[in-house]
């Protein structure tokens, strides 16, 4: 289930984390999917509410930060944990995303490692020899 | 990232520096003893002291305490001042995500002997009221925007006007609670919107709310002037701005993105402004806002844990006697006056995961300490110690009056959880007399006392080194995590 979308790397203070995908939408996607699986029990989220996410950004990696960052501060301020993420447009510099889950409830999702930021150190995203790469940290 | 090659040279007992190369503009300099150097050499924590030196306008050293350990841009445990005068910059990312994390230490009338019946009922009260883990939120009803940004203007202040706390509280609160130039209208909708139902709650990760037992007193005086006496119950908290402030550092280090290229330097996360710029100015009013979110958020819920306490416990408020000793940020950039050789300036100082220790008759530390100085709150691991210990003359000359926060990691927290599988580290725990109650059980296993250095050492090495002085030790008892 969720860890095969992304690697776990040891990180001494924070959770860093390695996705290989065969497209950027696939990577952005499974960006946006281990942000919510760290957080919460993402296999018991029901994809119940939609949203229509945007971010925008310089280049590809402030863009990456810039879409997790997005989808936190809608988790936060609305509650929503979200599990699907029909990436609808993406450049270097601009995603587009319907973003489907539900209410956050603790009997159902749990709590495991809150995530405060997404930081830009070590932060890669690029094309790689058959697909995309991103290798993140967050803060948690 | 930049590969500078590393030489640390022994330059006094307890205090090893990286001599300057490249395009560091001064020295790395790190406390610490062969293993605290041993273990910051396994990660990349010591590269990361070497990049802050390439910040423009630091001034003196980039400097690491004995918790070092690799975070994201700065180190957790370093300390760096920055001239304005000098082009100095302030830096997101030397603050952290967490603008004003911190700690408070309140003292009991209580005993270790008046909970034995009850320790359980009262972790259990405690957890029911502080709300903790991933979404927390509604320890106090959700604010409206007025509200809110009267409460970033005032910290403290704020919480003790509607009734968490006394105004006691506020003098023993360091800033008494609020960072002046705090500006709501420097902050962006979506941190109001993120902070608005999340005052009074406790977050996850490292954060916790302790009970504990003074359990070794190293200096009378000084413990005495503190109100702290052997045997005696305390409360200790750990917590932050929440997502409000999580939202500020990440807003402002998407708008300063462009400066790593425009300063040339080795860590994107290292995003900064010139402290004399619109920029700069920006980032400090908001970082303001979210320090004083925090004071309200940590005055809030020791007001709620008071009220739990006397709850549980079915004691007045004069017989709990339970009042703050002091609250301390570990997390934040100030504007201080330092001596650099005979010349005073007036520098930001940012301390990401680092406590202010102020020694005896400096004017900001309060009037009733003043003749011992600063109380600094250094908490350890749940299954071990904490300490309460006083800032010291020599932190003036060596650290911008600065010493360590904490015991700094040593397992990474994917380690800690696979260690901790199969094991009950709450039964293990509980064997040793720890009732300790979390919101998720992985948070248990990040958290175990063996994914941390031994705090003893840490604050041993700023004791020796003359920087802060061992006051009492506190054993935890009574515990709740996120």
């Amino acid at each position: 289930m969720s860890e095969k979308r992304y690697r776990l790397l040891d990180h001494t203070a924070d959770i860093g984390i390695e996705i290989v995908e065969n497209t950027l939408d696939e990577l952005f996607d499974s960006a946006a999917f281990a942000l919510f699986d760290i957080q919460v029990q993402t296999q018991n989220v029901e994809p119940i509410q939609e949203l229509s996410v945007t971010a925008t950004s310089d280049d590809l990696v402030g863009l990456m930060i810039a879409w997790l960052s997005e989808l936190l501060f809608h988790f936060e301020s609305s509650r929503i944990v979200f599990t699907q993420f029909d990436i609808r447009e993406l450049s270097e510099t601009h995603v587009r995303a319907a973003c489907r889950g539900e209410p956050y409830n603790r009997e159902r999702h749990g709590s495991r490692a809150l995530v405060k930021g997404i930081t830009y150190h070590q932060a890669v995203v690029k094309q790689v020899e058959g697909g995309w790469f991103a290798h993140l940290i967050f803060d948690v | 990232m930049e590969k500078t090659p590393l030489h640390l040279n022994k330059i006094a007992d307890y205090l090893y520096e990286i001599p300057r190369t490249g395009r560091m503009s001064v020295p790395g300099r790190v406390f610490g003893d062969d293993r605290v150097l041993r273990d910051a050499a396994e990660d990349q924590a010591l590269q990361q002291v070497a990049n802050v030196a390439h910040l423009p306008g630091i001034v003196a050293a980039s400097i690491a305490m004995p918790d070092i350990h690799w975070g994201y841009g700065f180190p957790i445990g370093g300390v760096a001042a920055t001239d304005p005068k000098q082009g100095g910059v302030i830096s997101p990312g030397g603050v952290g995500y967490d603008i004003n994390c911190g700690v408070r230490l309140a003292r009991t009338n209580l005993e270790e002997s008046d909970l034995k019946q009850n320790l359980q009922k009262l972790v259990q009260q405690l957890f029911r009221d502080i709300p903790t883990g991933v979404g927390s939120h509604g320890a106090i009803s959700k604010l409206k925007v007025s509200e809110e940004k009267e409460m970033l203007r005032k910290g403290s202040r704020w919480a003790v006007h509607h009734g968490y706390g006394t105004t006691d509280d506020i003098e023993r609160t360091e800033e008494q609670g609020c960072l002046r130039g705090a500006d709501p209208d420097a902050v962006s909708d979506r941190a109001l919107k993120r902070g608005a139902g999340q005052v009074g709650t406790l977050g996850s990760g490292n954060h916790f709310l302790e009970i504990g037992i003074v359990d070794q007193v190293y200096d009378q005086a000084a413990a005495g002037v503190f109100d702290l006496h052997q045997g005696q119950i305390t409360l200790m908290i750990h917590c932050g701005s929440r997502g409000f402030g999580h939202q500020v550092c990440g807003d402002f280090l998407k708008q300063m993105s462009r400066s790593p290229a425009e300063f040339d330097l080795p860590d994107r996360q290292l995003a900064c402004a010139r402290i004399e710029s619109p920029g700069g100015r920006q980032y400090l009013a908001a970082m303001a806002c979210a320090a004083n979110f925090a004071w309200a958020n940590r005055q809030c819920i020791f007001s709620l844990s008071r009220q739990s306490f006397e709850k549980a416990l079915s004691v007045s408020p004069r017989a709990l006697g339970m009042t703050l000793v002091y609250d301390v940020c570990h997390n934040i950039a100030k504007m201080e006056e330092h001596s650099i050789g005979d010349i005073r300036k007036h520098l930001c100082v940012h301390r990401k995961g680092a406590t202010r220790a102020f020694p005896a008759g400096h004017p900001d530390v309060p009037a009733l300490y003043r003749n011992v100085g600063q109380p600094v709150l250094i908490p350890g691991d749940m299954g071990r110690y904490s300490f309460v210990c006083v800032g010291q003359p020599k932190s003036m000359d060596e650290t911008f009056g600065s010493t360590a926060h904490g015991a700094g990691r040593v397992m990474s927290r994917r380690q800690a959880i696979r260690e901790g599988r199969g094991r009950r580290i709450d039964r293990e725990l509980g064997k040793r007399g720890i009732i300790v109650m979390a919101a998720g059980r992985e948070t248990l296993a990040e958290e175990m006392s063996e994914a941390y250095k031994d705090v003893s050492q840490v604050v041993q090495i700023m004791h020796d080194a003359g920087v802060a002085k061992k006051v009492v030790r506190l054993r935890p008892i009574g515990v709740i995590k996120g």
